[in-house]
């Protein structure tokens, strides 16, 4: 299969939604692109760059395995010129502090208990409690037992590097600087 | 002279140093050594030394590249600390917290398709849930009228719904409801694709809230048709589930 054609796949696989999830997985990609698609992907990118768009790599945990997930994004300077959230702004408040309790416990799980202890501080128990069990009826978080994780779509839409330096610079009160090194804008 | 020789030779020796790991690339100050080889006239050089100017550069390229990966190690090794999310919610108010979720929040670009095979899947699906045998059972008489390949079958039902209409309205606007009659699904399923098409077009009373429809003897081209759509969730992670 000539490279053109793979590109059209590749396009095909990560753009048109055929799951419950976004993008492509790395093996539905090598089996229709075939072993070198991690070439396909970088000429594919080169062209989604010209109309705002690149191919994020995202690892997924899948009980003890890490899935490798490719998913196609808006590029950040779009996204933030265009702005905009999907979220109320007390249920974002809710997922920023169950996430980043989440990512700075052992394991990467927080006790249920210990998330609302927190977010009560922001807003009352019943609003706190209707946006965590919207957010992981939407599959941002996953209950385990008594504990929360991260739930898939956090994942795939939420980017998890950033969100260390912006909690940092919350506290050091700096202008806070992406993972890829884009200055964001304040 | 002897100055720039001597800084070339800095140069290569904390690269070489770097290189074979004896000293931390994030120690070394490069602006500083930048900022002292752009200022030497290289037009003047000796060959010698024009030499070890482009050693030299090769060498800060290196610390350079040296310096970029330590930084990608750190930050990669870096995790929130507990302490720091705590002392960060207690001090962020809502505002400050929700924009930090706006900031990091990348949706994913992708396109939703619908097809035949997928509306039989999901009118298979609707048809065998129990809740919807059980408390909608006119309706799922009307889906199971509903026969495949739709894509065929609709063009004839959109047809024999425009000319029902045409006879009946007069010219005149009709009533929304008067036309779903006895198939309610069906019928503003087709009304929405006539209303697409440019067969028919539709006003809504804003006061009584009721909606009118009138066949057009003519289909007109629509530059931005609405539609009314019948919309199928199949991102999965919906809400309903």
């Amino acid at each position: 299969m000539d490279m053109e054609r793979k590109i059209k796949r590749a396009a095909y696989l990560l753009l048109v939604r055929r799951h419950s999830y976004p993008g492509a997985r790395e093996w539905e990609l090598e089996k229709y692109l075939g072993r070198n698609y991690e070439e396909v992907l970088k000429r594919l990118g080169e062209i989604l760059i010209k109309i705002g768009l690149e191919i994020k790599v995202v690892n997924i945990p899948e009980g003890d395995r890490i899935l490798k997930h490719y998913l196609v994004v808006p590029e950040r300077s779009v996204k933030e010129s265009i702005g905009g959230s999907i979220f109320r702004s007390d249920e974002a408040a809710v997922l920023a502090i169950a996430v980043s309790t989440i990512i700075s416990s052992e394991n990467m799980r927080a006790p249920k208990g210990e998330i609302i202890e927190l977010a009560k501080t922001k807003l009352p128990q019943y609003r706190v409690e209707k946006a965590l069990n919207r957010f992981i009826r939407l599959k941002y978080l996953v209950e385990d037992g008594d504990y929360i994780k991260l739930g898939p779509r956090s994942f795939l839409e939420l980017d998890i590097d950033m969100l260390i330096s912006q909690f940092t610079s919350s506290l050091k009160g700096v202008e806070a600087v992406s993972h890829g090194g884009d200055r964001e804008e304040s | 002279m002897n100055g720039e020789s001597d800084v070339y030779s800095r140069i290569k020796s904390l690269s070489k140093m770097v290189l074979e790991g004896s000293l931390d690339p994030l120690d070394i100050d490069i602006s500083m050594f930048i900022d002292l080889l752009s200022k030497v006239d290289v037009d003047r050089l000796p060959i010698e030394l024009f030499m070890e100017d482009v050693e030299a550069l090769n060498g800060l390229s290196q610390i350079l590249k040296y310096q970029k990966e330590a930084i990608i190690r750190y930050l990669e090794g870096l995790k929130l600390d507990e302490l720091i999310v705590k002392t960060a919610i207690l001090s962020l108010d809502i505002d400050g917290l929700s924009e930090i979720v706006r900031r990091i929040y990348r949706p994913s670009a992708d396109i939703s398709t619908i097809d035949n095979d997928f509306i039989v899947k999901s009118l298979l699906y609707f048809k065998n849930i129990r809740r919807l045998k059980r408390e909608f059972t006119d309706r799922l008489v009307e889906i199971d009228s509903i026969d495949i390949p739709i894509e065929e079958d609709i063009r004839k039902h959109m047809d024999i719904l425009y000319k029902r209409l045409l006879e009946t309205s007069k010219d005149e606007w009709v009533n929304y409801k008067d036309i779903l009659l006895d198939k309610p699904i069906l019928n503003s399923y087709l009304i929405s694709l006539l209303a697409s098409e440019g067969y028919l077009i539709i006003r809504v009373d804003r006061i009584s809230g009721e909606v009118y429809v009138k066949p057009l003897s003519k289909k007109v081209n629509i530059v931005n048709p609405v539609s009314i759509p019948i919309v199928v969730d199949i991102y999965g992670y919906g809400e309903e589930d």
